[in-house]
């Protein structure tokens, strides 16, 4: 995948929290995001996610996760875990549409991401989150 | 004991890390990366075992010993000795073990210092095991 490299503006680097429980997805995804400039950390699964998002020395600005995960929360838990206790953090929920567009309305941003996803699409929806989040500023 | 490692055989060199630990992890994976490897992330011996089977190259196996999973860190190991002979084998552990002659090449000790961690790794691709 070729990898846009525009994203030196932002210094220093936005950090993604990217949590999927798939090693070889995990690789490839956080290899893209890293090639865009992108600083990212990752968790098999959400109890690993809330290890880090709670660990005072990790600062993290968008959480990517999968709904369907092999831990006992799921990526709605997740979600709706960071919009109450870390409202300055962005969501994007990844799955299948059918399963998820409702109750991922309700606690992502800006409704799921479908599945499967372009990772040109994961950054577009990244970029377009913070802009929205910077212009509320 | 500082241990210089050239640009290229760092930027060609992949680093397997295998922790359960997910903070400890991250940590020394962001480490090695900032020192120039490509890093690639695994929870558990399956998950190793899965990057192997997509023969993703390996340069350095960096794993902890005491894992949940179907395997700990000396059975995959044992794996990736059989799989990669070239692939340098370094455990992390708090214990002290006695390998098994030939199994693994380092060893660090928790809590280790990010300078042994890399001195650690820098060390054994300093070695050119390309023959062997």
């Amino acid at each position: 995948v070729s990898a846009e490299a525009n994203h030196t503006s932002q210094i220093p680097p936005e950090t993604v929290l990217l949590v999927n429980d798939d090693v070889l997805v995990r690789l490839a995804v956080a290899a893209y995001l890293r090639d865009c400039g992108y600083r990212v950390v990752e968790a098999v699964n959400e109890e690993e996610a809330l290890a880090i998002l709670t660990d005072p020395n990790v600062k993290v600005d968008v959480v990517f996760s999968d709904v369907v995960m092999s831990g006992a929360m799921d990526g709605f838990s997740l979600a709706q875990w960071v919009c109450e206790n870390r409202p300055g953090v962005d969501v994007i929920l990844a799955a299948s549409v059918e399963r998820t567009a409702s109750a991922a309305a309700e606690v992502c941003n800006d409704g799921p991401l479908p599945r499967p996803y372009e990772p040109q699409m994961l950054v577009d929806r990244i970029k377009r989150l913070r802009a929205a989040r910077a212009a509320k500023r | 004991m500082a241990v210089e490692l050239s640009a290229e055989s760092a930027a060609a060199a992949t680093v397997l890390v295998v922790e359960d630990d997910a903070l400890i992890r991250m940590d020394a994976a962001q480490e090695l990366r900032s020192a120039g490897y490509n890093v690639i992330e695994a929870c558990d011996a399956d998950e190793a075992l899965a990057v192997l089977e997509a023969r993703i190259g390996v340069d350095v196996l960096l794993t902890d010993v005491n894992m949940p999973g179907s395997r700990d860190g000396l059975a995959l190991a044992r794996i990736v000795r059989r799989q990669l002979p070239h692939a340098r084998i370094i455990v992390m552990s708090a214990n002290r073990y006695a390998w098994e002659g030939g199994l693994v090449d380092a060893s660090v000790m928790k809590p280790y210092t990010v300078p042994e961690l890399l001195a650690a790794v820098a060390a054994l691709l300093a070695v050119d095991r390309s023959g062997t």
